[in-house]
């Protein structure tokens, strides 16, 4: 052949392996959990060596365990190794990929694993798997847990991912912000009332181990021998049935004969103090609130305080400091989110710097049940401002008026990130689009008065209320 | 092994590395190996069925070169043409026979008799079976000389490209050119790009127009009881277009992979519904069957060098064992005897359609007139298809029953039109798809010239650009994968 062919043929398989490249990071699995949320990303982005605890399980680790509260209150450099469901066999892989980049002084092991053998849901397989780089552990892994008729299709990826197309979101395109920089917790607030257990736990007889479990248990402790680390285990707190808890004593039983720890929490209701009320996101998982109490826990009595990062300034743990402010803006998001008191909320609206805010009073509205003047005061809008409507923004706490409720006027156009952006305009009375996010109308009908909230840190639109 | 699966894109690439590094004197020894293995991958066991195939004719050829005249060479030809067609006759339609002597049975009232055996059709007999017949008839009619190389002849019947699903090739075509192997040498560029862009565009055709294609139909085949006007066209168009989308995707796939190792099949499919009459389509589809069943059944029963009633009886024999080919039921005869009889009713009605057109001034060389031929042999060959795709005939009836009188046009409109199977991105996609296949079609048809011929010659952009897309629109709306109930190409099934 001649060399222009071989030139033109390899050109070619450049530009094909190229552009195929470029379609698989579109179509590519990109989750662990719900949502556009992976700890493996988080994983793969976190500076070498620089994990000193780690949480390895399944959603029990990432609901209950919060790395941002060990670092604000403590300073441990936690992360939460999980996906949903994980399985015995994925969480030994799991450990095995963080091993390859980190070298954690703790490991504990969260025991849901034990009461099942393969996944409910299929989709779980492609949580575990397809977000782990190409490697022989993955290989393995996918050895070890898949069917054998679809391996094939799991060794590709491709014939997996490539019809989601039916399915894109914005973050199939764009890199979910938060897993440049999480430490694996899914932070979720809203609670619900769970009936609790119904029996109790430390009266159950300890259950049988099978044979796959041993070596589940064989496989964790040669890693930590190998590497170097504390193994230690346990049983996040959730509505367990009775053949479950029987499983876990006996692990319970067996583990602590080797002389390893392992906290039951679902004995340990009471010393958390959790609340069925308040506390929980579902029978299976805490909540925020929840999760603070399991995760003080943890730095007070199992944690070895020698672990804590004497210097916190370090760049290598910035991703914590960001970790830790995705917390707490989720967490005002959720406060803001639940405020039904307008007044409150005006209040709420200028206490944090990392959102922008759009109100939209539209004209010649009559009182209703919500005094707008006075929300406006609270902003500190004059009142003779505010009778007149029109439309103000918030931004770094302070509050701007940027549009007369006039048919002509200009509209204002902010940009809130590189793919977000407000318009705001006045079209005619209360019509959707005079407040326009990424080109769709967002006011709201039958009220007089709009509340968008955009949320710096996690790009999202947070709120949207009307009064 | 199916071309579009994860096995033939890890043996394909290893067959063609390990052909062009294999000194030439054994290259035919590696595809005949390879050949095999292809068929094996189906099911091991039927391979004893080609090796009868193959040995039965390649002796029998020899013996019947060897007695130059006389009764012995039709004893030969005979019991040759007996064992192959009594081992398709035995595999394809031993339960059919059996099931239609148990229906008048069963209607005399009398004992009926289940099938002694479960037989599952061997993939691609039916090809195999016509490859061999049309080499011992050519060498009993001394078209050509017998095959003395064994291997030759055993990879001119098990060549994998075409092992399967045709093109059914003529001897004097491929056998020299499995001949020629032993002299070709290098790998060439231009036979390698040929090669690749009708495999892509086969495989574009199979996976994005064809699998997706079939969701539909089958959804609404599934569910005729129910459906209307709307569903019933999207069946009976879909399956016109998936049929060709699937088989002659197939063929590109096969000649692709054939030009690849520098062997020339021929052209199987040349714009069929581009046709302009029922006997055009049948010179642009499924072309080496057509010709096959012109020279070996239609000619021999005496063609058209006849009266025109024995040449319409011979039409009408030709087309009904044709659509007895196609498949062991009375849907696949009838198909075949619906195209019959529009040939024949064409023939009858020339002369007063010529007046016709005459009376109301119509210019025959129009491009409206051409057009209105083009759309007329469509509308024909998607009425008999709905006899081909049906179980049976009250399928077929009630589909044309209800897409006649449940004329449910709002479909169209008020988006329930994604109920039938398809969300509205996959119709989109099929959408442009079809689009797609039809502007092939139509550059293909005005240029008259192999569509790899066309793509070559352009520039190395164009040609990158559009392989590229080819690649990249199979691996992302192709219809395989995890969650995809792999649809084997619908011939496979003869």
């Amino acid at each position: 052949m001649k060399k222009k062919n071989i030139l033109s043929l390899t050109l070619f398989f450049i530009l094909t392996g190229l552009c195929v490249s470029l379609l698989y990071s579109i179509v590519s699995w990109k989750t662990t959990s719900d949502g556009a949320f992976s700890s493996t990303k988080q994983l793969y982005n976190t500076p070498k060596d620089s994990i000193d605890v780690v949480f390895l399980g399944s959603s029990h680790v990432y609901f209950d365990v919060y790395p941002s509260i060990l670092w604000r209150d403590y300073h441990y450099a936690s992360f939460d190794m999980s996906c949903s469901a994980m399985l015995k066999e994925e969480s030994v892989h799991h450990l095995k990929e963080l091993l390859k980049t980190q070298s954690p002084k703790e490991v504990y092991v969260e025991t849901y694993g034990l009461l099942f053998d393969e996944q409910l849901v299929f989709s779980n397989y492609y949580r575990s798997i397809l977000t782990l780089r190409p490697g022989f552990n993955r290989l393995d892994l996918i050895k070890t847990i898949v069917p054998e008729k679809d391996r094939p299709d799991f060794y590709f990826k491709w014939s997996i991912v490539h019809n989601k197309y039916d399915e894109f979101t914005k973050y199939d395109f764009v890199s979910y912000p938060a897993n440049s920089y999480g430490k694996g917790a899914y932070y979720f607030f809203r609670p619900a009332e769970i009936s609790g257990l119904s029996f109790n736990p430390g009266e159950i007889k300890p259950g049988v181990l099978s044979n796959d479990d041993y070596k589940y248990f064989n496989e964790l402790i040669e890693l930590s021998e190998e590497y170097g680390f504390k193994l230690s285990f346990f049983a996040s707190p959730y509505c367990i049935g009775e053949d479950g808890q029987a499983k876990i004593n006996a692990a319970a039983k067996y583990l602590t004969s080797l002389g390893y720890t392992f906290t039951d929490f679902n004995l340990l209701w009471d010393e958390l103090k959790l609340d069925i009320n308040t506390d929980f996101a579902d029978a299976e998982h805490l909540n925020a609130n929840g999760a603070a109490k399991l995760t003080a826990y943890f730095a007070n009595n199992l944690i070895d305080p020698s672990l804590m990062v004497s210097d916190a300034d370090d760049k290598i743990y910035e991703q914590w400091d960001k970790d830790l402010l995705l917390f707490e803006q989720l967490e005002y998001d959720y406060s803001l989110k639940a405020t039904s008191d307008p007044l409150l909320y005006a209040d709420r609206l200028l206490e944090n710097q990392n959102i922008t805010a759009v109100i939209s009073l539209e004209p010649g509205y009559f009182p209703q049940a919500t005094d707008y003047i006075s929300f406006l005061g609270h902003l500190g809008v004059d009142s003779s401002e505010a009778a007149l409507g029109g439309k103000w923004v918030i931004e770094n706490k302070e509050i701007k008026k940027v549009l007369s409720n006039e048919p002509l006027a200009e509209p204002v156009g902010i940009s809130l990130s590189k793919y977000d952006t407000f318009v705001i305009q006045y079209k005619d009375l209360i019509n959707s689009e005079n407040i326009l996010f990424n080109n769709k109308g967002q006011l709201l009908p039958y009220n007089n008065m709009t509340i968008l909230v955009y949320d710096k840190i996690t790009e999202e639109l947070t709120d949207i209320r009307g009064f | 092994m199916l071309f579009n699966s994860i096995d033939f894109l890890v043996f394909f690439p290893i067959v063609i590395l390990i052909y062009y590094v294999l000194p030439t004197k054994v290259r035919h020894i590696w595809l005949l190996i390879c050949s095999y293995y292809f068929y094996m991958s189906w099911n091991p066991k039927y391979v004893i069925l080609i090796l009868i195939s193959t040995l039965s004719t390649y002796f029998g050829a020899l013996l019947i070169d060897k007695i130059k005249a006389g009764r012995g060479r039709r004893l030969v030809l005979a019991g040759v043409i007996l064992v192959n067609l009594g081992i398709l006759f035995f595999f394809k339609y031993f339960d059919f026979v059996l099931n239609n002597i148990n229906k008048i049975l069963s209607a005399l009232k009398l004992e009926t008799h289940a099938s002694p055996f479960s037989l599952l059709l061997p993939v691609g007999i039916s090809f195999y079976t016509f490859q061999v017949l049309s080499y011992i008839l050519d060498v009993y009619k001394g078209k050509i000389p017998a095959e003395r190389n064994i291997l030759y002849y055993s990879l001119f019947i098990s060549f994998f490209p075409q092992l399967v699903a045709g093109p059914i090739e003529r001897p004097e075509k491929l056998l020299p050119q499995l001949r020629e192997m032993t002299h070709k040498k290098k790998l060439s560029f231009e036979n390698f790009s040929k090669g690749l862009f009708l495999m892509c565009f086969g495989m574009f055709m199979k996976m994005v127009l064809a699998d997706r294609l079939s969701i539909l139909v089958d959804n609404v085949y599934d569910s005729l009881f129910g459906i209307g006007m709307v569903e019933g066209l999207i069946a009976i168009f879909g399956f016109t277009i998936q049929i060709y989308c699937d088989f002659a995707g197939y063929s590109l796939i096969a000649i692709g992979a054939a030009r690849i190792l520098d062997v020339s099949l021929s052209t199987n499919f040349d714009s069929p519904y581009l046709a302009v009459s029922i006997k055009d389509f049948w010179r642009r589809w499924h072309i080496t069957l057509s010709g096959w069943f012109r020279d070996y059944v239609y000619i021999p029963l005496g063609g058209s060098r006849c009266s025109k009633a024995r040449k319409y009886m011979n039409i009408m024999i030709t087309f009904l064992v044709s659509g007895l080919w196609h498949g062991a039921g009375w849907t696949y005869v009838f198909w075949g005897g619906l195209h019959g009889l529009y040939q024949i009713v064409s023939e009858l009605t020339l002369s007063l359609r010529k007046k016709i057109r005459g009376f109301f001034c119509i210019d025959e060389t129009r491009f409206s007139f051409k057009l209105s031929q083009i759309v007329g042999t469509f509308l024909l060959t998607a009425f008999a298809w709905i006899f081909f795709r049906a179980n049976n005939f009250n399928q077929a009836i009630m589909l044309i029953k209800n897409t006649l009188l449940r004329p449910n046009l709002w479909m169209l409109f008020d988006g329930s039109i994604t109920s039938i199977g398809l969300s509205g991105m996959e119709l989109n996609i099929l959408f442009v798809g079809i689009l797609t296949l039809v502007l092939f079609d139509i550059i293909k048809e005005i240029k008259k010239e192999d569509p790899a011929e066309i793509f070559y010659r352009q520039n190395i952009f164009f040609k990158s650009i559009v392989l590229v897309g080819l690649i990249c629109s199979i691996l992302l709306f192709g219809k395989y994968g995890i969650d995809f109930d792999q649809t084997q190409f619908i011939y496979f099934t003869f």
